[in-house]
């Protein structure tokens, strides 16, 4: 490719050593796929031949993320083939306690640059004039973009990075470093590189934000990406194309368990198949819903386990699900036997009678034979109460798990 | 189920076999005297029905026949379950076997042997064995409620919360039962369950996952919160370090002002110190200078003063010579006043003393007149005394000498005549009486039994009366004799006893020498008469105030005593007393008094001149010392003068000439002085004291500044410390560790309240089916304690645990464990017929009474035996007594163990 414009990789929120407490069984998995995302990064400079990479904040997830893990930064980071400008973030904010100012940081690569100054950068070539609004703050009301001034000559590329959430979008709080897009815009700025909400994000022509370049959770809509940015002379108007570099897919889908159990569990196999090319780096959050028997209920959980070594992770969520015990075997066998028959009708009232986040039940249990309780339901439900369960309130899913415990100890002594 | 018969063999007393047989389908009665086997059978009869065959251990060991090598051996037929009838026979020990055979008709056939013949006989009792041993009445099924043993249990009440039973009882009423495979499935919920939690859901089980999750989250928490305190404090240090690094940049620029200034002030300091010198300098001169001035100055002072003084003193000598010319002429005025008035009292106190003597003699000659007075007195009390007395003692004699009768004796007296009379009335009754009337004057002579003659003079036309008890002679001398003679041996009593009377009568009479009882009377007057003379003449003695005689004596002699000494002082006899002359002694005293009085005012007047004198002559004394005091101190003052003008070559005016020259030196000084002060700075400006000030500040500074700059070394160190462990890293791994856990932990939570919530399910539900067996229990144990006590009003009750209780009328529970051990033995036979005939709606029942009532009444008894021959058309009563005589109303079979082991014996 014939370089004509200036280009740089504008990236943020790289949040290097996160916490993943919404998938912990692969923690270090996601925090390993951020640091690799860095060498992808770097090959991407090479491939798009970008004259240098700006990183508007949060580079860490925190000051104190550990010297090993900024070492590591660093070390990828200096094998990059162009300089690298890092602007700190909300999270690894310059000031006191600043991982910046570690002694991790005493000994950074020569293209490693760190801005925690408010003053001008004159990247001579390609005749850049970097304008860094650190943050010294976690919490503050202040624009950090307000030091910069306004400039009339057109001699360098005006190029803003700023970390924070920007007014005119109307998210964040008032005190999250805002940055007012109008006031920056007044100030003959090319492009801002915005650093702050994950997903990738055009707010006008010439202010961006990123994104993460690793997606952090599954309500993230559209991150995973770089924008490799062009433009040609001060004053034209830039070009931004965002590049996939993340390796994670976090999925999160919903499934209704309707009809034969057969039927149903072969569309949920299905369903996982196709999934995605890359199951492997693939965090996958299921929610079941629907009606289902315990032994369809117990086939899911197995057709589930035969998918947790393809997949990175599997979260399943059941509580949209409802246990139908007409047809279940247990009801069968109970029928002909008053004690297991007054147990599982009342574990149908309860069902009923449970706190959940569902409707009730969809069966009908008004079914004869049935009748009221012969015991009273409040007083078994005080006796049941378990160490430390004072304020305990029975939920459809401790309903649903009694009934399959009943299930299962039934083919125990059947056996 | 019913027996047929049971033998045994080689079982503890029973060496020999010996068979029962021809069981009584209703009451069967085994009797005999203590230790013969009864119990013993009812042993055997257990461990053939519930124990295997191959079972070991001390109680099977137990049932061998002590001392032999005997194995055990029963055989029992009954008849069960639809009148099968069958045979069980049973070895243990060293033959151990199994046998259970059904009869065809023609006789028994093998049904089953070992293990399966003892699972089928099991399942007939709804027993059960135990891991290892013998059996334990709990393991007896149905058993364990209907036989009632010869053990201490028996005073326990018999526990009807037992599934085995109380499937038994459901089945038989028709009631719900709970079927093996519900059993199963909740027993193995229950186990699941008792994993996790400990019975009554108090705790956890130590080791379960739950617990162990929550340790772990806990932990987990625990490491969270110290790794957060441990980033703020990282937080925290880097604050303090950016605080320090400003405060550290801020006190160098300070300390580097300072410095500045300091070095400044340098030159300045020295002019000063300089200035300050030459001043010190000048004011050591002028107090030299002043010194001496000071000195030149008091020696004139000196000068002066003496001379004044010494002019003060001739002055004051002159006064003082004065004073003392003036006191010595007082002084002799004086003296001679003083030997005047001494002349004057020797004279008048010479006269004091004569008056004086006169007065006392006068006095003394009075005192021994009155002496003599009293002396007369005296004696003329003794002579009256002493007539007294004597007529006193005469008095006394003469009571003496009296026998005065008492008056006991005088009743005495009165009581035996009128018992004489009486007795003569009598006599006359009973006795011999004569009258005789005289028609001439006769003397007559009556002599009665007693042998006394009494003669008696009788006047012509007069009559006399006498009395005799039995015979009697009257005779009239010279003229006839007449004996009376009677046959009255009453007579002859009362004659003695009126005889006996007048005997004590006339005794009583002789002891005062007295005739009559009048006399007696009068002799007591006499007594009194004398008694009050003696109390009035002791009166009158007793009014002298004398204590008696010789006491007065004493006093007449002392008196007398006393007159002849004061007579002899006096010079003077009794009659000389009566006749000296006498002054007025009132007019004695008075001159005296007055002569006193003369020599004390004299003496006064002496004491004030002698004391004038004595203060004139004290006075002379210290004016003398006065004025030469003044003397010496006039010398003194001069010899001071002469010691100061010692060093101006004894002239003032030398002295006045040195003093003006210096008075001009200390002058020019002061001026040289006040001109160096004006050129010094002013306090507030010193430079010296303002780079004092300025090197305290700046070390100050400096000590601040180590201060600061060690403690941002620390700080930084610590912070180093901290920033090496990867905190962020560390805790996120924590935070998503308890994420992992918390989730197992709901994970767990659920399952274990899904299993609670099944557990306390079943247990309500089980618990509902079970109240529906107690009515019918309660109602027959009710009827049957009522009719056993003949009490209406008490009701049984049993609680949700199959508990029992008595209820009164009025509902309320009655204490068991005040009931006496019969009516506790009467209790729990009576419940335990009760679920036996309940269970015999379905088949009959055997019912084992070992010593079953052996506290109850007699009433009691009866009633409860009653009941038993009631309840026995479907029970099969087994009753083992050593009391054959309580059980005679019953019908039925009975069994005379000793019998039967004496024929086992003796074949």
């Amino acid at each position: 490719m014939v370089k004509q414009a200036m280009r740089f990789i504008h990236t943020a929120d790289w949040q290097i050593g996160m916490k993943a407490a919404n998938v912990p069984q692969v923690a270090d998995k996601v925090r390993m796929a951020r640091l690799e995302v860095i060498d992808r990064i770097g090959r991407l400079v090479e491939e798009r031949e970008a004259d240098f990479v700006v990183v508007a904040g949060d580079v860490f997830e925190h000051n104190q993320v550990g010297r090993q893990c900024a070492r590591d930064v660093l070390r990828r980071l200096g094998s990059y083939p162009v300089d690298v400008y890092i602007v700190p973030g909300n999270h690894d904010c310059a000031g006191a306690g600043s991982i910046y100012t570690t002694s991790a940081f005493l000994d950074t690569p020569s293209n490693v640059h760190v801005l925690i100054e408010r003053e001008p950068v004159v990247i001579e070539r390609p005749g850049v004039t970097l304008y860094p609004c650190p943050v010294t703050q976690k919490r503050t009301m202040l624009d950090p973009t307000d030091w910069i001034l306004s400039e009339s000559s057109m001699n360098t590329i005006r190029i803003a990075v700023a970390h924070g959430s920007v007014r005119e979008l109307g998210i964040g709080d008032p005190d999250d470093n805002p940055i007012s897009l109008a006031a920056v815009a007044s100030k003959r700025i090319d492009y801002l590189a915005l650093g702050h909400w994950h997903s990738t994000m055009m707010l006008s022509s010439r202010a961006y934000y990123s994104g993460t370049p690793e997606q952090t959770s599954f309500s993230e809509r559209d991150s995973g990406n770089v924008l490799v940015v062009s433009i040609d002379r001060p004053g034209s108007e830039p070009v931004i194309e965002p590049v996939r570099v993340g390796k994670l897919a976090w999925v999160e889908i919903e499934h209704e368990l309707t009809g034969p159990w057969q039927d149903s569990l072969g569309r949920l196999r299905d369903t996982l198949d196709c999934l995605s090319s890359d199951p492997s780096n693939t965090l996958l959050r299921l929610r079941l819903t629907g009606i289902s028997d315990g032994e369809t209920l117990a086939k899911v959980d197995d057709l589930l386990d035969d998918f947790r070594p393809a997949f990175l992770h599997i979260d399943v969520n059941k509580s949209g699900l409802l246990l139908d015990i007409d047809e279940d075997k247990l009801s069968e066998w109970a029928s002909t036997r008053p004690l297991a028959w007054a147990v599982v009708s009342d574990l149908r009232r309860l069902m009923r009678q449970s706190a959940a986040d569902e409707a009730a039940a969809a069966f009908d249990i008004e079914d004869a034979g049935l009748g009221d309780s012969q015991v009273d339901l409040a007083e078994v439900l005080e006796n049941a109460k378990l160490p430390e369960d004072e304020d305990w309130k029975i939920t459809r899913e401790e309903v649903q798990a009694a009934l399959a415990e009943m299930l299962k100890a039934l083919g125990g002594i059947s056996r | 189920m019913r027996l047929l018969s049971l033998q045994v063999k080689g079982v503890s007393c029973f060496r020999n076999p010996i068979k029962i047989e021809d069981f009584d389908p209703h009451i069967n009665i085994i009797y005999g005297p203590n230790e013969i086997g009864k119990s013993t059978l009812v042993t055997s009869l257990a461990r053939a029905f519930f124990d295997k065959s191959s079972s070991r251990g001390q109680e099977i060991e137990n049932l061998r026949p002590w001392g032999t090598s005997l194995s055990p051996e029963i055989a029992v037929e009954f008849v069960a379950g639809h009148d099968k009838r069958f045979m069980l026979e049973k070895g243990f020990l060293d033959n151990p076997y199994t046998r259970l055979s059904e009869w065809t008709g023609l006789g028994y056939e093998l049904l089953a042997d070992g293990d399966r013949a003892e699972e089928i006989v099991r399942k007939m009792w709804k027993s059960s064995i135990p891991g290892r041993g013998a059996t334990k009445i709990d393991h007896w099924g149905l058993a364990r409620l209907l036989w009632f043993r010869q053990e201490k249990e028996r005073f326990d009440p018999p526990r009807l919360n037992d599934e085995v039973l109380l499937n038994e009882l459901r089945q038989t009423l028709d009631i719900m039962t709970i079927s093996k495979e519900e059993e199963k499935l909740f027993g193995t919920l229950a186990a699941e369950l008792g994993r996790i939690v400990t019975s009554k859901r108090r705790d956890f089980v130590a080791g379960s996952r739950i617990a162990e999750l929550m340790k772990q989250r806990d932990e987990f928490r625990e490491k969270i919160v110290s790794l957060e305190g441990k980033l703020d404090l990282v937080e925290t240090l880097s604050g303090r370090i950016s605080q320090l690094t400003s405060d550290i940049d801020e006190r160098e620029r300070a300390r580097g002002a300072k410095n500045a200034k300091l070095q400044s002030l340098k030159g300045e300091v020295e002019r000063v110190r300089q200035l300050r010198e030459n001043l010190k300098i000048a004011e050591s001169e002028l107090q030299v200078l002043q010194s001496r001035q000071d000195g030149l100055r008091r020696d004139r002072e000196t000068i002066k003063q003496a001379r004044a003084l010494i002019e003060e003193l001739d002055s004051s000598i002159h006064k003082t010579q004065e004073q003392l010319a003036g006191t010595l002429k007082e002084l002799q005025e004086l003296e001679n006043d003083a030997d005047e008035k001494e002349k004057a009292l020797k004279q008048l106190s010479e006269r004091v003393r004569q008056a004086k003597s006169d007065l006392e003699r006068c006095r003394r000659i009075r005192q021994l007149r009155s002496l003599a007075k009293e002396l007369e007195a005296k004696r003329s009390l003794l002579s009256k005394l002493e007539r007294l007395s004597s007529e006193l003692d005469a008095t006394r004699a003469e009571l003496l000498s009296m026998s005065i009768p008492t008056e006991a004796d005088v009743r005495k007296a009165e009581r035996l005549k009128e018992t004489i009379a009486a007795l003569e009335a009598k006599l006359e009754a009973v006795g011999l009486s004569f009258e005789v009337d005289a028609h001439a004057d006769i003397e007559i002579v009556f002599e009665s039994e007693t042998g006394e003659a009494e003669t008696r003079s009788i006047s012509k036309g007069g009559s006399e009366s006498f009395s005799a008890s039995r015979e009697a002679v009257l005779s009239v001398p010279n003229l006839l004799t007449v004996t009376v003679k009677s046959g009255s041996g009453e007579a002859v009593l009362v004659q003695e006893e009126l005889q006996d009377a007048k005997d004590e009568l006339r005794a009583l009479l002789n002891k005062y020498s007295v005739d009559s009882t009048t006399d007696m009377h009068r002799a007591i007057a006499a007594g009194d008469r004398l008694k009050d003379k003696e109390k009035r003449l002791k009166e009158e003695i007793d009014s002298f105030g004398v204590t008696g005689v010789v006491d007065l004596l004493a006093e007449i002699k002392q008196l007398q005593s006393r007159l002849e000494f004061g007579l002899s002082d006096e010079g003077l006899d009794i009659t000389g007393l009566q006749t000296a002359d006498l002054d007025d002694e009132a007019q004695l005293s008075a001159r005296l008094d007055e002569l006193e009085r003369d020599q004390g005012c004299l003496q006064g007047e002496l004491a004030r001149l002698r004391d004038a004198a004595f203060s004139l002559k004290e006075h002379r004394s210290l004016l003398s010392s006065q004025i030469e005091n003044l003397k010496d101190q006039i010398a003194r003052e001069r010899a001071r003068i002469h010691d100061v003008l010692e060093s101006y070559d004894r002239d003032d005016s030398v002295l006045d000439q040195q003093y003006a020259r210096l008075c001009l030196d200390v002058e020019q000084k002061q001026k040289a002085i006040e001109a160096l002060g004006k050129m010094l700075p002013s306090d507030s400006d010193d430079p010296e004291k303002l780079s004092k000030a300025l090197e305290i500040e700046i070390q100050n500074i400096d000590k601040d500044l180590r201060q600061k700059q060690d403690e941002l070394s620390w700080t930084q160190g610590q912070l180093e410390n901290l920033a090496s462990d990867d905190l962020y890293l560390e805790m996120s791994r924590a935070e998503e560790q308890l994420k992992i856990t918390e989730q197992e932990l709901h994970r767990e939570l659920v399952k274990a309240r899904a299993l609670s919530l099944i557990m306390t399910l079943h247990e309500a539900h089980r618990q509902a089916m079970t109240v529906g067996l107690a009515a019918p229990i309660e109602d027959r144990v009710s009827s049957y304690w009522r009719f056993v006590r003949d009490k209406d009003g008490v009701r049984a009750k049993l609680g949700h645990d199959m508990e029992l209780s008595l209820l009164d009328a009025g509902g309320v529970d009655v204490d068991r464990d005040l009931f006496s051990a019969g009516a506790r033995e009467q209790l729990y036979v009576v419940v335990r017929l009760a679920i036996a005939e309940l269970l015999s709606q379905n088949e009959p029942q055997i019912v084992v009474l070992d010593d079953a009532l052996v506290f109850t009444d007699r009433y009691r008894h009866a009633r409860m035996l009653e009941l038993i021959e009631r309840l026995s058309e479907r029970l099969q009563v087994i009753i083992l007594t050593s009391h054959y005589d309580r059980f005679d109303s019953l019908p039925g079979r009975r069994y005379d163990l000793a019998e039967l082991r004496y024929r086992a014996l003796t074949g």
